[in-house]
């Protein structure tokens, strides 16, 4: 009984590290096998860099302020980069993918980019965190299987 | 692609949102689902009659693991219903494990309040502690304000504070 549907879109997050490598080659053999597309998705935050605290600071001097933007823009190519290995590690593995960076935190960008663009699922790797270290770093996977629309596949 | 997924199911309206994306994904797939109802040991302390407790969710796992397979059946997909005694979360990790799943599909209440807290913990820690993928399926409002949890309930929670929610269950 084959019914492989065509119409099926989904979303992978990437970060560049091994969990998100294992998530890539998951979601890619999911597409590949469901006959559906993927887009491959990096969230930049620019709220990482601000090291000015909660609030923003009129008095930041000038070079501090470059500093931030600086910083904003190695995170850019950064994620660039990152989006660029992913569509590659894709293409060798038989599947031509979409890539998106997003500007933003990744728990709240990836789930309204997946909803606004009608996506059907969303994969994310998880590094396998212990609770206690979870509750410190927190877990990207984790907000997401929290606040996301559409299912979420967390792939070990 | 996937070839054995696993349903957890407490019979909750969350399980059931669960249920429905694997048999979709099974019969994509040509996969097998196995309905999973864990008799939880937590809930039965030896001196409020542990036998008859775990006794009485065996049955209940029977009828709703019964009803899963059914559902799966009647949409032309292979389907084993399964009633294991144990701790939640390690149940279904040893199980997913014996049976070789390659998918573990649970539902999730996505929501704030304590209603998410006490639905979602077997979720999060099967989700953080497995080592096959976990596909989680969040029930959508109208799912919510369903048989299994009362709009006005639902309203409560999302509107209170965690630290005041367990107070105002019974305004």
């Amino acid at each position: 009984m084959e019914r492989v549907q065509s119409d099926m879109k989904f979303v992978v997050a990437v970060d560049g590290s091994d969990a998100s490598d294992r998530a890539l080659d998951h979601a890619v053999a999911m597409a590949a096998a469901a006959g559906g597309e993927l887009t491959v998705v990096h969230a930049v935050d620019p709220d990482v860099y601000d090291t000015g605290g909660p609030d923003p600071e009129g008095d930041r001097s000038e070079a501090e302020r470059r500093l931030i933007v600086e910083d904003v823009e190695d995170a850019e190519n950064r994620g660039e980069e990152i989006l660029e290995d992913a569509a590659e590690r894709a293409g060798d593995a038989g599947l031509a993918v979409e890539t998106e960076l997003l500007y933003g935190n990744p728990v709240e960008t990836v789930p309204s980019f997946a909803t606004g663009e009608e996506y059907d699922g969303i994969f994310v790797g998880h590094r396998g965190l212990s609770e206690r270290e979870e509750r410190v770093l927190g877990s990207v996977a984790k907000g997401l299987v929290e606040r996301a629309g559409v299912p979420v596949t967390v792939v070990r | 692609m996937y070839e054995t997924i696993l349903v957890p199911t407490d019979g909750s309206a969350g399980a059931e949102a669960a249920l429905g994306e694997a048999v979709s994904l099974a019969g994509t797939f040509d996969a097998t689902v196995h309905s999973l109802y864990v008799a939880d040991t937590s809930a039965a302390q030896p001196e409020t009659g542990y036998v008859d407790i775990v006794e009485s969710f065996e049955r209940i796992g029977e009828e709703t693991t019964a009803e899963a397979v059914e559902d799966a059946e009647r949409a032309g997909v292979e389907a084993v219903g399964a009633v294991r005694v144990g701790l939640p979360h390690r149940t279904i990790l040893d199980y997913a494990e014996e049976v070789d799943a390659d998918l573990i599909v649970m539902g999730t209440h996505g929501r704030t309040g304590l209603e998410r807290y006490l639905l979602g913990s077997v979720t999060e820690k099967v989700v953080r502690t497995a080592d096959a993928p976990v596909l989680t399926v969040r029930l959508s409002d109208e799912d919510e304000g369903g048989d299994e949890a009362g709009e006005e309930n639902e309203d409560e929670a999302t509107d209170d504070s965690a630290g005041t929610a367990a107070g105002t269950e019974e305004n």
